[in-house]
């Protein structure tokens, strides 16, 4: 049964899924989750965004990858899917500085910067973040349950919260 | 990655990765007064989701240990070991297995240290086969999983595309059956830098 009501998302990509499916990403660390839900139609996605900003790069770019170009992509996938964006509850997850030592934070600083563009993207495109596990030192797993809207958060030593 | 001329760089990595870690296996070995048995290293072109399920499931407890590689071909050194293998390294090297999922600072500082001996050998076994610069930095430390240190280590080393190259290889303790993971992690340009040394 789980294998069939469970996606699972990879790094610099997206799924989409309604109720009862369960979209779930594995081990975010500087990485950002972002988790789009629309309660009425308990259709939901699961962005797995690895870096902030896609205008940094030259050539042909896989837009996933990229706060600045995944969030947009995904809202208008569920537009097409009949959403609304008003009606959008979003949800963040990551962002960890997963390393320390000596430069540690200049070196690792990518979780922080992406938090700040996927909020900046949210809120550009007038989006509700309505919940958010970020920043931290802690590696995340995220999963969205699309009956619900509920988002699972584990970290190692298997603690939970939901979100 | 396909034609002759690719296929003899990947070789050529190959050969580079063979001769560094032999050269690290060896201090690690003089290090713990143990012997050291490393696999025959690969050089391979993969995605970020094909690495983490080379060396386990992407929310195992492993240790991860980053070292920048500085001078005339930079790029970064990563070691994963996974929960099993870093009590056992740790119980070789303070007499104490770790417990729970914390490390304390002393025996980060244990790993950092073996991790220092690994990639400072690496470093010089290729500098002195290519004639070229290698200095590696201070290490910095991740205990978490798997796929969250792994991802962002590799990110911090500027590898943003789909497709990763990398040098991969086991170290092995017999007795102790240690498994650790080494990625060595070109920077862009160094590669060229590397080959055009040696002649490529």
């Amino acid at each position: 049964m789980k294998s069939t009501m469970e996606l699972q998302v990879g790094i610099a990509d997206y799924k989409l899924g309604s109720s009862p499916v369960k979209i779930v990403t594995y081990g975010l660390g500087s990485c950002v989750g972002v988790s789009f839900f629309d309660p009425r139609l308990k259709l939901g996605a699961l962005l797995h965004v690895m870096l902030p900003d896609s205008s940094q790069f030259s050539g042909q770019i896989k837009p996933e990858k990229f706060a600045d170009t995944g969030i947009p992509l995904v809202v208008r996938e569920m537009e097409k899917h009949g959403t609304k964006k008003s009606s959008l509850e979003v949800k963040m997850v990551g962002g960890a500085q997963m390393f320390s030592g000596p430069g540690a934070q200049t070196i690792m600083n990518i979780g922080e910067r992406n938090i700040a563009m996927c909020k900046k993207v949210i809120n550009r495109l007038g989006l509700k973040l309505v919940a958010e596990e970020v920043g931290g030192n802690k590696g995340r797993t995220m999963i969205l349950d699309t009956s619900t809207g509920n988002v699972t958060v584990k970290i190692i030593g298997n603690i939970i919260k939901v979100i | 990655m396909a034609n002759e001329k690719d296929n003899l760089k990947l070789d050529a990595l190959k050969e580079i990765g063979n001769i560094g870690i032999a050269n690290a296996a060896t201090a690690l070995a003089e290090f713990l007064a143990r012997r050291i048995d490393m696999d025959v290293p690969e050089a391979v072109v993969i995605s970020f989701d094909e690495i983490i399920q080379r060396i386990g499931s992407p929310e195992e407890l492993v240790s991860c240990i980053f070292l920048g590689i500085k001078g005339d071909a930079p790029g970064d050194i990563l070691f994963i070991f996974n929960q099993e293998s870093t009590n056992k390294l740790l119980k070789l090297l303070t007499g104490v297995e770790a417990s729970g999922y914390e490390l304390d600072e002393f025996s980060a500082s244990a790993l950092k240290e073996i991790c220092n001996i690994l990639a400072g050998s690496f470093a010089q076994a290729i500098g002195s086969l290519t004639g070229l610069n290698f200095i590696s930095e201070v290490p910095l430390f991740s205990y978490d999983m798997l796929a969250a240190t792994l991802t962002t280590g590799l990110i911090a080393s500027g590898v943003f595309d789909e497709q990763v190259l990398v040098i991969d290889t086991n170290l092995i303790e017999k007795g102790e059956k240690i498994k650790g993971h080494f990625f060595y992690v070109p920077k862009p340009g160094s590669l060229q830098k590397i080959f055009s040394a040696l002649g490529i």
